[in-house]
């Protein structure tokens, strides 16, 4: 009997670890699993129909208000306040300056329960004598039929308070104003008088972050607030009997810093996450998610403001950052089984971007098969000190693991650590059978940085080129140079500074860049350290400072024209960027680059805008036509960089290059056609400026030149590089002798390169 | 019923009067049962109370060693192709690797010994009625009350290339040491263990050498027994056990020194204190687990072999003294 027990005790084990064998990599392993919550909040837009700024839109019962600033030749701007009714779509304006009348302009407005409007007025004069400047403000009350019901001058009360400027104002239940100056809080009644204030900023940590009604007529105010664990807002009640806060709420979650408060029924408040809407209760002082915004299709980081409708939907007044229109969409709160089912994706991501977002929700738009959804690994709601590190381990970990997203975004994360562990998917098979995009069509060294062993691990989106520049005249019109040639240029020039800002770890990493190379042989697994090479190079850096300057009143620009510093660091992501330092050096500047081993071209290229398949991924087809969608939309209208692409590199190029110009009459009615700018300035400290002109077409080339040339992956090793700095001190503070140093590098690196061979 | 268990009994040295046949009662079948049932149920029950430990051991340690050995055998956790002893052969033709095997043999080889040797002689010493030796056993079990970032911060205070003790070589018209970033850096490091663990380990052989049958010592000094034949005649002997437990926990604590080590020098030490959990810790951030797994497995062989040993080496000379 007993044996029997045994033996099945011993088979139960081997069955245990078996299974658990298969769970830790196996096939079978499963991804992050995504799953859609039970409701959805589905969205239909409202037409936003004929002109208007749709500036500082607000929801109130079923109409929605927005500011209207119209222009008027001869006489200025007036502006008013539209109401327009999201039952039937009819819209009446409201004036509120008039365009030749008025110097005072809107500074905002509320709507109280019964309709009526609350405008702040203010106008600002500046004293010429004492040169001061100073507002006056006016609290003014419209009916709900646009007639003025008061209009008082508070500009006196507010001195008197010692506020100077209004940052906000809320009206409650009852039609009283409240306004908000720093920490304070002006109470106003029915009439528009002043009845008293109070200060709010004890316990609470600098200004009043935002103030509104609530569903139950009361207005609050919130306030970042030290007390809780770690700090965080906090709503505040406030009594305008006597004048006090009557009760304060904690836990009130971080509404993208902006403080809105939007009633969300009695007792409670919607509040706009920039991933989603967050219902917070007074009764609980907790606040919960209602809804994402990706689930419904909307990048919440265009979502300016939001309001709960009479009939339970929600608002969302929408501003897209790539096109700049403005939408409305309402809500409606649908089970998720009634939407359209498609297969779920996940995108792993440390932190969600708003080009990401944007992404995402082109992709689910136009997608008939497929739906992303994204993985935050930083908790960007409780950030601690940890988050960070916290979020790259947990990251790492799910990917290693194998229960990782199907997608991985890769910034911040080690692309090389993670395409050795055989996480990242070769994108090239997808690439090569793509009906959208071509091999052909991108840049070569991009796509040979981000392939490692023969495994194309993400296709980056952008890339801007970071270099070394400086004269012509100095260094010939060659790019590239060597670590002897850098110290011989600088020893030739002991009267002048090799780099502006340029201190001892700076210095050290911009040498070593290009040129790790020449003291540790990979294939041979050896380091040397103690060479007269290394020993020069030590006893070169010791001669910059420990700290650079940073208070200097002299730019960069002027130094260089002056020829007291010699080189300087330039990052290049528009066609526009060479043309300063031609002007700086004095004609020609040449991009020379990062010193290199053998001489070459030390143009560093950084890439950003990379998403990766997970090799674990049962959905690498529709990864794939993500991927796909993404590298395909044009970038929003505020990114940076220069196109992987190189046809839209190239349509970059011809729309830089292209010369715009513009046409003026003067008095005597004759036409004149002129230039136009070539895209703003540079301004310095010093007075030192530059004004862009339209890139040449040689400008244009130069830059090309220098993209075809740079290398995407600087082969500069941050441990090895760590080592060095954190050796090199010993010597550079003159404890050490440079030999004594460059030994401890030495023995440090060489067990570095024989673990790592 | 003369068993065998009744000679196990008597014990050595005690005469036991053998039984005739005639002696043995046949026993009735169904006492036999009864105690048979009787058997079982202690059995059971017995396993029913050392089930929670035994599976704490299955999952927290047995299960996870299954998946590194696991591990160790695949190109990689995600890809999982069988690579069988790939790893293990690129583990042991890596230099890095061989430096870390040989450190740690070297620091365990020096300081272990010291370990056990000079504890020993601190409990022997303090077993005498000395003035103040309670003072004394305090002062040595300190450091075990000393958080390691507090033991890390004090070596850093004196070993230090601007610490305490190279401001005393300096007044001595001495060179400074590099201790931490040199060869020296072993012996901070053996330094570093003894005080660590001296206290701790002194408690133990103070306990051992208490339990020492007071008899015998008597009989050895009234045989004119000396001192010294007292302690490897008699002493050595009770204590063997404690020995063995001594030098186990010491050479655990020996491959445990990686934390202060760390935590002194960082990831990529100088060469001479680089020691296998560096190399471990090193492929775990890299989240090269194979490699780390192969590492694993072959450091756990090793251990087996030496506490194997260790154990026929007390079984060998401990076991006359023990029962």
């Amino acid at each position: 009997m007993m044996k029997t027990l045994k033996r099945l005790l011993v088979i139960a084990i081997a069955a245990v670890t078996t299974l658990s064998l298969a769970s830790c990599g196996g096939e079978d392993k499963e991804t992050e699993q995504a799953k859609l919550p039970d409701w959805i909040y589905v969205p239909e837009y409202m037409e936003l129909e004929g002109e208007g700024s749709y500036w500082n839109m607000r929801q109130a019962g079923d109409y929605l208000y927005y500011e209207l600033n119209e222009y008027e030749p001869e006489k200025g701007s007036k502006e008013s306040i539209v109401r327009r009714s999201l039952k039937d779509g009819t819209s009446e304006t409201i004036p509120v300056t008039a365009a030749d009348g008025g110097e005072y302009n809107m500074n905002g407005f509320q709507i109280g329960e019964d309709g009526s409007l609350y405008i702040i007025l203010v106008k600002w004069s500046y004293d010429e004598n004492t040169r001061e400047s100073s507002n006056q403000y006016i609290l003014m009350k419209k009916d709900a039929s646009g007639n003025e019901v008061f209009r008082e001058e508070i500009s006196e009360t507010l001195k008197q308070e010692g506020a100077e400027y209004v940052n906000s104002f809320a009206v409650d239940g009852q039609g009283r104003t409240y306004l908000t100056a720093e920490t304070k809080v002006l109470l106003f009644d029915g009439e528009g008088k002043f009845r008293g204030s109070l200060d709010v900023g004890s316990g609470m940590s600098g200004w009043i972050n935002g103030i509104g009604r609530g569903g139950d007529g009361k207005v609050y105010t919130c306030c970042y607030s030290h007390s809780g664990d770690s700090g965080g807002y906090a709503l505040q009640e406030i009594d305008f009997e006597k004048r006090a806060v009557a009760k304060t709420y904690e836990g009130f979650p971080d509404s993208n810093g902006n403080g809105a408060l939007v009633p969300g029924g009695e007792n409670v408040f919607l509040v706009n996450g920039s991933s989603g809407v967050y219902e917070y209760s007074l009764e609980t002082q907790s606040a919960e998610l209602l809804f994402n915004w990706l689930d419904s299709d909307i990048n919440g980081t265009y979502v300016n403001g939001i309001g709960l409708l009479e009939d339970g939907r929600i608002l969302a007044v929408i501003n897209d950052w790539g096109t700049g229109g403005y939408s409305v969409a309402m809500l409606t709160k649908t089970p998720s089984s009634e939407v359209p089912q498609k297969e779920l994706l996940v995108i792993g991501t440390l932190g969600s971007s708003s080009e990401l977002t944007a992404a995402a929700v082109n992709f689910n738009k136009s997608s008939d098969k497929y739906r992303v959804m994204i993985k935050e690994y930083i908790d960007t709601m409780n950030w601690t000190e940890t988050s960070y590190t916290d979020g790259i381990n947990n990251f790492n970990n799910a990917i290693v693991s194998g229960n990782c997203p199907d997608i991985i975004e890769m910034s911040s994360l080690n692309v090389e650590q993670l395409a050795a562990s055989g996480a990242l998917e070769n994108v090239m098979p997808y690439l090569e059978g793509s009906g959208t995009l071509k091999k052909e069509d991108y840049l070569e060294n991009i796509l040979e940085g981000y392939t490692y062993d023969g495994v194309l691990v993400g296709i980056p989106k952008t890339f801007y080129i970071q270099t070394v520049v400086g004269s012509a005249a100095d260094l010939g019109e060659e790019p590239g140079w060597t670590l002897e040639e850098i110290i011989q240029y600088a020893n030739e020039n002991p009267n002048a500074r090799l780099f502006d800002y340029g201190t001892r770890v700076s210095m050290m990493q911009t040498l070593l860049r290009y040129n790790e190379s020449q003291f540790v042989d990979w294939k041979e697994r050896k380091c040397s350290f103690t060479s007269q090479e290394f020993l020069d190079l030590l006893e070169f850096v010791k001669r910059f400072p420990e700290q650079a300057d940073y208070n200097s009143e002299v730019s960069t620009p002027r130094l260089i024209e002056r020829g007291e510093v010699l080189l300087d660091q330039v990052h290049l992501s528009d066609f526009r960027d060479i043309q300063m330092y031609n002007e700086i050096f004095k004609g020609k500047a040449n991009f020379i680059g990062f010193p290199n081993a053998d001489g070459g071209t030390g143009c560093a290229m950084y890439a950003s805008g990379i998403f990766s398949i997970s090799t674990k991924s049962k959905q690498k087809d529709g990864a794939w036509a993500f991927i796909e969608s993404y590298l395909s939309t044009e970038s929003e209208r505020f990114s940076w960089g220069f196109p992987s692409n190189k046809v839209k590199l190239e349509e970059k190029l011809e729309e830089a290059v292209k010369v715009e110009t513009y046409t003026w009459v003067d008095e005597n009615g004759v036409e004149h056609e002129e230039v136009a700018s070539g895209g703003g300035s540079i301004g310095y400290q010093d007075g030192w400026s530059y004004e862009y002109h339209t890139p040449t077409r040689e400008e244009a080339e130069q830059t090309m030149a220098l993209i075809r040339s740079a290398k995407p992956r600087a082969s500069q090793d941050s441990q090895i590089m760590s080592i060095i700095t954190e050796e090199a001190e010993a010597f550079f503070a003159g404890q050490k002798s440079a030999a004594e140093a460059a030994d401890v590098i030495q023995r440090r690196a060489q067990t570095y390169v024989d673990e790592n061979s | 019923m003369w068993t065998k268990t009744a000679e196990k009994k008597a014990g050595a040295g005690v005469t036991v009067k053998k039984r005739r046949k005639k002696d043995i009662v046949p026993v009735k079948k169904s006492n036999h049962i009864k105690t048979t049932k009787r058997t079982r149920k202690r059995k059971v029950s017995s396993g029913l109370f050392i089930a929670p430990s035994f599976l704490g051991v299955l999952f927290f340690f047995i299960l996870p060693f299954m998946v590194v050995i696991y591990y160790s055998m695949v190109d990689s956790p995600i890809r999982g192709d069988f690579v069988f002893l790939d790893n293990f052969k690129n583990v042991a033709g890596n230099s890095a690797f061989q430096r870390a095997v040989r450190n740690t043999g070297v620091f365990s080889a020096v300081a272990v010994p010291l370990a056990v040797v000079l504890s020993l002689i601190l409990a022997i010493v303090l077993e005498a009625k000395l003035p103040f030796r309670s003072q004394f056993r305090t002062f040595f079990l300190s450091p075990l009350m000393v958080p390691v970032a507090s033991i890390v911060l004090i070596w850093q205070v004196l070993f230090h290339y601007n610490g305490a003790v190279n401001d005393i070589l300096l007044v001595l018209g001495a060179d400074k040491i590099d201790w931490l970033k040199s060869d020296y850096a072993l012996i901070v490091t053996v330094i570093l263990f003894l005080w660590k663990n001296l206290g701790y380990n002194m408690i133990l052989f103070m306990a051992a050498l208490a339990s020492i049958p007071k008899d015998i010592l008597e009989v050895a000094r009234l045989e004119s027994a000396r001192p010294i034949q007292t302690f490897f005649y008699i002493k050595i002997r009770y204590l063997s056990s404690t020995i063995l437990f001594v030098t186990l926990m010491s050479l655990i604590s020996s491959f445990k020194i990686f934390r202060e080590v760390y935590l002194l020098t960082g990831d990529y030490p100088v060469d001479a204190i680089y020691t296998l959990q560096h190399f471990m810790n090193n492929k775990f951030r890299n989240l090269d687990y194979q490699t780390l797994s192969a590492a694993a497995v072959m450091m756990s062989l090793v251990m087996i072999v030496i506490i194997g040993f260790l154990f026929l080496v007390e079984n060998r000379f401990g076991k006359d003294v023990e029962g």
